[in-house]
């Protein structure tokens, strides 16, 4: 992925916002350029600009740093815990994955061998079940609707994953507005991103030139 | 987390029943042969269509779509179709996108036959 200025940080984590549709049964593309803006910070849900990390040479959204005291409501400080190892050690995917179920693998991988067996902390199925469910949602779009999946990287930082997908549509993904009334019958399409965001605890889109990044920390513990 | 792959078996069944069996891992790439063996279901003689999903290791999306495709086609068509044993990985994904209550859905594969 080349070097990119720094883009623009849609930091969401509840709210819904406009752009390209994840799930969507109907395979439509991302030709609406619905998306933020350029060039304006996009707040989150509750008005606070989204925090301000910086963003890393690459383009990616690089990890908040906490001063002492501060509350920052996304990952927790990269600083090693009783038990887990120091940085350089910690598991992380190589290379972008060719599928979904590749990427997948990578993230199950990078649990493994993070974790290793049952009763060494590993996250419980139901977490695994749900860091797998957004890894797959994201890979997906990314080749649906993005132009194909640019970067993938999965690491586990702190108590989180932290999963970064890159594609090559700067269109932010959207999910569809909800119903006034809870509807009997659900729609068809259109769940993904909609999991994608209530399973993780931060998802922050970063989009530039040639496209965007999507940083998705999951909780393990 | 099993094997990696999509099966799907499709067999008319005693008591009446087309018995689809999903296994493995499905994605946006695997639910055409789902969809496939859910729409001759719909067509097929007997009275309810049951879908063992007690062996599916991963689903996405792309699998709730197809189910919920399937529920309205049957809906239309006034047959009945059952969810039968869903593994953690079918739970989670109606729990979470909140559709499990427009899905009848049976503990096991047992209690789905009686149905």
């Amino acid at each position: 992925m080349a070097a990119r200025e720094p883009g623009i940080r849609a930091s969401v984590v509840n709210g819904e916002e406009e752009g390209e549709q994840y799930g969507a049964g109907t395979g439509s593309g991302p030709d609406s350029a619905a998306g933020p803006p350029a060039g304006i910070p996009v707040t989150g849900p509750d008005g606070i600009p989204a925090p301000g990390t910086g963003t890393r040479a690459d383009g990616i959204p690089a990890s908040p740093t906490a001063a002492p005291g501060e509350v920052v409501p996304v990952l927790h400080a990269k600083a090693p815990a009783a038990g887990i190892p120091p940085p350089g050690t910690e598991a992380r995917t190589a290379g972008i994955p060719a599928t979904s179920a590749e990427a997948r693998a990578a993230v199950l991988a990078v649990l493994e061998s993070r974790f290793g067996g049952p009763g060494n902390g590993r996250p419980q199925d139901v977490v695994v079940t749900d860091v797998l469910l957004v890894t797959s949602e994201l890979v997906t779009n990314a080749h649906r609707h993005g132009g194909g999946l640019t970067h993938f990287t999965a690491e586990v930082v702190g108590d989180a994953l932290r999963l970064c997908v890159g594609d090559a549509s700067p269109v932010c993904p959207v999910s569809p507005p909800a119903p006034a009334v809870p509807a009997e019958i659900p729609r068809i399409g259109g769940y993904g991103w909609q999991m994608v965001r209530r399973l993780a605890r931060e998802v922050t889109v970063t989009t530039h030139s040639a496209g965007k990044t999507i940083s998705a920390v999951l909780t393990l513990t | 987390m099993t094997g990696h792959g999509a099966a799907v078996s499709a067999r008319a069944a005693e008591g009446g029943v087309w018995l689809v069996r999903i296994a493995g891992e499905f994605d946006d790439g695997h639910t055409v042969e789902m969809a496939d063996a859910l729409q001759r279901g719909l067509h097929a003689a007997g009275r309810l269509t049951v879908v063992d999903a007690s062996d599916v290791a991963f689903a996405d999306s792309s699998v709730l779509d197809t189910l919920l495709r399937a529920r309205a086609e049957y809906a239309a068509a006034g047959r009945q179709l059952v969810i039968a044993g869903p593994s953690l990985a079918v739970r989670r994904l109606l729990d979470v996108t909140g559709t499990a209550s427009a899905f009848v859905v049976a503990d096991s594969l047992q209690a789905a036959m009686t149905y």
